[in-house]
């Protein structure tokens, strides 16, 4: 519920900002080291693919670790793919496996190349996971036997339909999902992914381009004025069927992209992936969330210790993560094509004065971000040069973040 | 249902025969009783209650006064509805033409209702109505009376040694009545004129005792002349005579003559001569206090009003229950309140044992109770949200309730269904003789009332209202937010409906009602009601026995519509419906023992939840949760045994009955519950005292959140969700000083709660179909140690107020994993150290200060253990420790204001006075919450204060 934030944002508001009375402070408490390094595990059994658990332990409130300590450097907080730093906080020498109630195990394989960020990465595949046999993580750490709860495969029903909405020109798309039924009637819960792909072109097309290396301009290596970028989605979606007739989702909303988001402006394409889960997932997913986004306030529902279903054998000791056991996925995909929704471009292209080219070397202007849009010499001798910002001819610049490979997948 | 229609039937058949035994009750000796009524009223008889007043007319100022005689109380006799009441100092105002008496024990010059006076003497004289005014009976004969009508008016000043004085000018007017009429008599010719055929005879006895019909003399040659002529007339004409006001020596009964002595204080008003002037309406306490007006004296200055000191808590020594605290909205003004608003639901917060989660919070938590396990009564209606604006306000409109009784500990049997307190407050009623109303205006809000005799001295009705106009602020807020476009606001409206049908039955009509409102954006909307509505019959059938009949309904609901996506545009909301029937009996069976004894019954009517589609694109399916039914019912006897002069003791039995009505769920619980308490007189001004009770909760607030918030739902008991139940023991000590200058209480108390309804981890608590699957039955424990000093009167007045008081829950359920292991843990109000002090000083009779001192240790709360990083949401997120297993700092906070009372013109028709102050002067950033936020992979707690600042507050109020 949106409630829980806009109770402390009218507290704040109302009697904070407009009576100016209010203040904020920081505050610290003093925490007992005795819920400290508890194991964390991500990750859920995923049949008919590779599973990945990552296994970490927690650490104080105030801990001194930054992106970069977790590996999360770059640009936009975004790091390339390498391995997990040698931190307290990264848990390398468990043993790891997967169970089922008919006997079976699978081990999994300590991949510490894998992922990037905070967690070792422990990865199994399982194969098909069968219908009435139950299958659990199992964690061997420090003496200590870490268990999930046991569950038997859950099977997502199919999507009926992917759909998309703008409701004025000025707003933002709605990307909607419909469900079909599920065959027992029963509430469906799920958790929802996706992975999308748009294509850009850059407002112009250069032919020539400023070669650093030689100081001189040159002609173009490849073209640059058309790519493709792809992302995924990188929350917890969940849903829940009940409020909805016949208890399944229609035109339920995912997520949104905004008018002027890039990913509409040529083509975008969207592939959606559906995992059911079990109610207790559901709730602990949603008290994360909750948690995460709003902690404490008076009006704000009291937060408590997460209702985990990971449980310490040996000792009672608390462990952090939900593993779940989906049975399959469900997918649909969908393109979004120009023209079948309002578009603004977030930013015009322009080209730099003449002064400012004469005031600057190349060389600067090339450090500056700027590249040869166009360049014509003439038999006199002379030259004209025509400079702009790289986003406008180079669609592999940040600002599209796209690559000239083209999907595989990908249809005109 | 069956069994619930049959209880209904059961307690009405009751109903129907403690009304007949009314009807036989018998009255041995009139006369003894109304002698004992008389000393047992004393300044509490219905002579007495009028308008208390004071005199304008100095003696430094003035050469005259306004009474017949002089300015002294004489004794007399007054006949008031048919009941002659002897021995009364009075005096008789020829200005204004008033009765003016003075209460037998306190001295207090007081009005009566003159409406009601038949006659009265005075030095021997008897003084009849004459129309509106009372005229001396000078000589009532056979077949004449003579009267002597005496006015007065004022004349040109005097000025005697360079200075000025005023002066009354007295005009006497003789009347000769008869049976053609009344005939103004001034000398022998007129009397002659009226009677030709005596003239000589008239004339001669003129003579022959040398009377004179000039000055001072005239009144009593008229008079003569008047024996003599009665003698002369014919007796033929003696069954003609006139006859006066025959006075019925008949036994009223005496909760009709002190209405509701036991319950209600008398009220008195100041008054000015003139009937037009500056009111002011103060409290006096009955027998039971030692406090109440400090001083009514004449005003030191001519033209305006003297003040009127006003502590109307109840003294507790005498009184065998404990925790008892009973105060006057009127008692509010002078404390300082944030934002100038004076709130009842903030006074009752300084009070000891009860807390509150924040200076600005919704509910209260009264010795370790949770904050719905409070039963908050206005004027017998139930209020489940009593706050505004998630509490910044109360919800109630203090010029509309007349007085409030907060009970902790000894709950009288005649209240149940829940476990931790009583607040009752009792709606104000409307003048029956004169308009009066009221006008107040703050920074947030304003209200205003108006006191409309509809019929006078019958049918009264009282208009109540309070509105915010708080739009504006958030319109202050910058265009680029996206809570530009927010609205919040409220308003709530009382009226009361008095009518006095006779001298035994009166019938009151209340109704109350109030609506919150509040969006952020243009998409969302959320808001809450509260409409009570009730009617009520108090009936006396004799001076045992009195009756209470009432019924009525209580509502509430709130709703909260989210539109942003139009696919999914819902509207949430939740009602809650009760009605109920009544029946309270007082039969005070001997000087020493009162029996109170009744029934109660409720219908509950739940709508727990309703999940609607907005608009014609949206996709929710219509969903509604079952409704939920149930019957409440209880029959509850209590006595009071004044065992002797130093012992009394209160017991009482309550038998509560619930039957759910839920499909699938019934169950009928039942339970009996214990009242009692008893009190030792060690002195005359110190007493011991002792109480245990047992109470039992059938309705429940389900909700997450530390305070009172407008989405809190509420479910009733069933087959799966027990009743509360509680106890609570304790003992307490009180002493006054012997001047009745201080007054301490001391009370200790343990008590135990089961079935205190929480949540699991998780709990999904709207619109869920399976509600008790997530919620559990916590054992809980509180103790404590309470004391208070009060100062009731003096230039220095108020009280200190300390508490230790702790309190614990535990979950023991072994089907879910149990908070904190199922080890005791604090709860959310467990606050161990708490002062307060609430201290008035008097400069003068026009200013004083306040200052409201409040301490209290920090409430608990659950903070994060540690952090731990996600790789799919790609941050750090926080988990969290045992449950409350933290404290916020300690609050500490002093508020300041002053008061002006502006002089009270005697030509002044209105009243009025102002406020102003600091709230927080020290600015101390008192924790409201505290909160984490996420950033840069850290997780930053931080304290968020509501009052940080010193806040100044003026408010304006007028009064007619």
């Amino acid at each position: 519920m949106k409630l829980k934030l806009t109770y402390r944002t009218l507290w704040t508001l109302l009697v904070g900002t407009l009576l100016m009375t209010s203040c904020i402070e920081d505050f610290v408490a003093d925490i007992d080291e005795k819920d400290e390094q508890l194991l964390v595990v991500e990750g859920s059994i995923y049949s008919n693919s590779l599973c990945t658990f990552y296994l970490s332990s927690t650490q104080k409130v105030g801990g001194e670790y930054y992106w970069d300590d977790v590996g999360l450097g770059g640009e936009y907080g975004v790091s390339s793919l390498h391995a997990p730093r040698k931190n307290s906080f990264n848990v390398y020498n468990a043993e790891v496996s997967v169970q089922g109630s008919d006997g079976t195990s699978f081990p999994c394989e300590n991949n510490p190349y894998h992922g990037g960020y905070v967690g070792v990465a422990y990865q199994v595949n399982v194969g098909t996971l069968k219908r009435g046999v139950k299958y659990w993580l199992q964690v061997k750490l420090d003496s200590l036997t870490y268990e999930s709860e046991p569950q038997e495969p859950i099977f997502a029903v199919p999507i009926d339909s992917l759909s998309f909405a703008q409701e004025r020109e000025d707003l933002e798309v709605d990307i909607l999902v419909s469900t079909a039924p599920s065959e027992t009637g029963e509430p469906q819960y799920t958790r929802w992914e996706y992975e999308e792909w748009w294509e850009i072109y850059t407002p112009w097309t250069a032919f020539m381009e400023y070669d650093p290396i030689t100081d001189k301009i040159i002609g173009v290596t490849a073209m640059k004025h058309h790519g493709w970028a792809n992302d995924s989605s990188n929350s917890y979606i969940l849903a829940n069927s009940e409020p909805f007739k016949d208890n399944r989702l229609q035109q339920y909303r995912l997520y949104s992209i905004g008018h002027t988001d890039n990913r509409l402006q040529t083509c975008y394409y969207t592939r959606v992936k559906e995992y059911a889960i079990s109610k207790a997932e559901y709730e602990y997913e949603n008290l994360r969330d909750r948690q995460s986004s709003d902690m404490g306030g008076i009006f704000t529902p009291q937060p408590s210790e997460l209702p985990s279903n990971i449980h310490c054998l040996e000792e009672d000791r608390r462990a952090i993560g939900f593993v779940g056991v989906r049975g399959n996925v469900a997918t649909c995909e969908m393109y979004i094509k120009k023209g079948q929704v309002k578009y603004y471009p977030s930013r015009t292209p322009y080209t730099i004065s003449e002064e400012q080219v004469m005031e600057k070397t190349w060389n600067d202007l090339y450090r500056a971000g700027y590249q040869v849009l166009t360049y014509e010499t003439y038999p006199n001798g002379n030259a004209y040069v025509q400079w702009c910002p790289v986003w406008c001819i180079d669609c592999r610049n940040s600002f599209w973040k796209c690559s000239l490979e083209r999907p595989s997948f990908w249809r005109e | 249902m069956i069994r619930g229609d049959k209880m209904i039937w059961f307690l009405v058949g009751l109903m129907l025969l403690f009304n007949l035994g009314g009807l036989w009750a018998q009255t041995p000796d009139e006369k003894s009783c109304q002698q004992q009524y008389f000393e047992l009223a004393g300044d509490n008889a219905a002579l007495y209650r009028g308008k208390a007043l004071t005199t304008s007319y100095q003696s430094t100022e003035w050469l005259s006064h306004p009474y017949w005689d002089d300015e002294e109380f004489h004794e007399g006799e007054v006949s008031f509805r048919g009941v002659v009441y002897p021995h009364v100092k009075l005096r008789y105002d020829v200005v204004s033409h008033l009765v003016e008496v003075l209460t037998p024990k306190r001295g207090f010059v007081v009005l009566p209702d003159q409406e009601m006076i038949d006659y009265f003497t005075m030095d021997g004289f008897r003084f009849v109505r004459y129309g509106n005014i009372f005229v001396r009976q000078d000589y009532q004969g056979r077949t004449v009376s003579f009267h002597r009508q005496r006015t007065k008016q004022r004349t040109n000043n005097v000025v005697i040694d360079k200075y000025s004085y005023k002066r009354l000018k007295t005009d006497d007017v003789f009347m000769l009545h008869r049976l053609d009429g009344d005939f103004e008599v001034k000398n022998l010719r007129s009397l002659q004129s009226l009677y030709p055929e005596y003239k000589k005879q008239l004339k001669r006895h003129a003579q022959q005792y040398n009377l004179k019909f000039k000055g001072n003399e005239r009144g009593r040659s008229l008079a003569l002349l008047t024996v003599y002529l009665d003698g002369l007339l014919p007796a033929s004409e003696e069954e003609e005579i006139v006859v006066d006001t025959v006075t019925r020596e008949v036994e009223v009964p005496q909760s009709l003559m002190t209405e509701n002595i036991a319950t209600e204080v008398p009220a008195y008003e100041v008054f000015r001569e003139g009937s037009t002037a500056v009111r002011q309406r103060a409290e006096v306490e009955h027998d039971e206090g030692t406090a109440g007006i400090e001083s009514l004296k004449p005003m030191t200055e001519d033209k305006f009003l003297s003040e009127v000191e006003v502590t109307a808590f109840r003294s507790n020594v005498g009184i065998v229950q404990m925790g008892v605290e009973k105060f006057r909205p009127s008692e509010l003004r002078n404390v300082p309140m944030a934002l100038g608003e004076s709130d009842i639901m903030k006074m009752v917060e300084t009070l000891p044992g009860v807390k509150t989660m924040g200076e600005a919070s919704s509910g209260f938590n009264v010795r370790g109770g949770a904050a719905d396990q409070n039963l908050i009564l206005l004027s017998g209606n139930t209020l489940y949200n009593p706050m505004h604006m998630f509490g910044l306000f109360s919800a109630f409109n203090t010029d509309a309730i007349n007085d409030v009784e907060l009970f902790k500990s000894s709950i009288p049997a005649q209240y149940g269904g829940r476990i931790s307190s009583v607040m009752n407050m009792t709606g104000k009623q409307a003048s029956k003789q004169e308009w009066h109303g009221s006008l107040s205006a703050g920074l947030l809000t304003s209200k205003a009332h108006l006191e409309i005799p509809l019929v006078k001295n019958h049918l009264s009705l009282l208009l109540a209202g309070r509105t915010t106009y708080s739009d504006w602020l958030m319109k202050k807020i910058p265009e680029k937010s996206e809570y530009h476009d927010g609205k919040a606001g409220f308003y709530d409206l009382n009226g009361t409906l008095a009518w006095t049908v006779n001298e035994r039955h009166f019938v009151n009509v209340y109704a109350y009602g109030s609506h919150d409102r509040f969006s952020f954006t243009e998409y969302d909307k959320y808001g809450y009601s509260n409409i009570n509505g009730s009617a009520e019959w108090k009936a006396y059938w004799s001076d045992r026995l009195q009756s209470t009949i009432s019924s009525g309904m209580d509502h509430y609901d709130y709703l909260n519509d989210e539109k942003e996506v139009p696919t999914t545009a819902a509207r949430l909301s939740f009602q809650l419906q009760q009605q109920f029937l009544r029946g309270l009996f007082t039969l005070k069976a001997n000087e020493r023992n009162e029996m109170k004894f009744g029934w109660n019954a409720l219908l509950y009517n739940l709508r727990p939840g309703k999940y609607e589609p907005i608009g014609m694109i949206s996709n929710i399916a219509l969903r509604e949760l079952e409704r939920d039914k149930a019957l409440e019912g209880a029959l509850f006897v209590e006595d009071e045994w004044e065992i002797d002069k130093k012992w009394k003791l209160n017991g009482g039995l309550r038998y509560s009955i619930f039957q759910s009505m839920r499909e699938g769920m019934k169950k009928m619980y039942q339970a009996p519950e214990v009242r009692f308490s008893t009190s030792y007189m060690l002195t005359e001004d110190q007493s011991l005292k002792v109480g245990f009770n047992t109470m039992n909760q059938f309705i429940h607030k389900v909700s997450n959140t530390v305070i009172m918030s407008p989405t809190d739902t509420w479910t009733l008991s069933n087959s799966r969700i027990k009743p509360q139940h509680g106890w609570q023991i304790g003992a307490g000590y009180n002493m006054r000083t012997e001047n009745r200058q201080l007054e301490l209480t001391a009370e200790i108390y343990y008590k135990r709660m089961s079935n205190y309804l929480t949540y699991r981890s998780a709990a999904q608590l709207i619109m869920n179909e399976h509600l008790e699957d997530d919620v559990f039955g916590a054992q809980g424990q509180a103790y404590g140690l309470e004391v208070q000093l009060k100062k009731p009167v003096g230039k220095l007045n108020g009280w200190i107020s300390y508490s230790y008081a702790r309190t614990f829950l535990r979950q023991k359920d072994d089907s879910v994993l149990p908070v904190n292991g199922g080890d005791w843990y604090n709860a959310d109000c467990d606050r161990p150290h708490e002062l307060n002090v609430v201290a008035n000083y008097r400069f003068t009779r026009r200013y004083s200060t306040s200052l409201n001192l409040d301490y209290a240790t920090g409430r608990p709360t659950t903070v994060p253990a540690g952090r731990y990083f996600d790789t799919k949401l790609r941050s750090w997120l926080p988990y969290y420790t045992e449950r409350n297993g933290y404290r916020l700092p300690d609050n500490f906070r002093i508020d300041l204001s002053f008061n002006i009372e502006p002089g009270h013109h005697q030509t002044a028709k209105t009243h009025s006075w102002f406020s102003f102050g600091v709230y927080n002067v020290l600015g101390r950033h008192n924790v409201y919450s505290v909160y984490y936020d996420v950033y840069n992979g850290m997780i930053r707690g931080y304290k968020l204060s509501i009052f940080g600042v010193p806040i100044p507050f003026i408010s304006y109020n007028l009064k007619f």
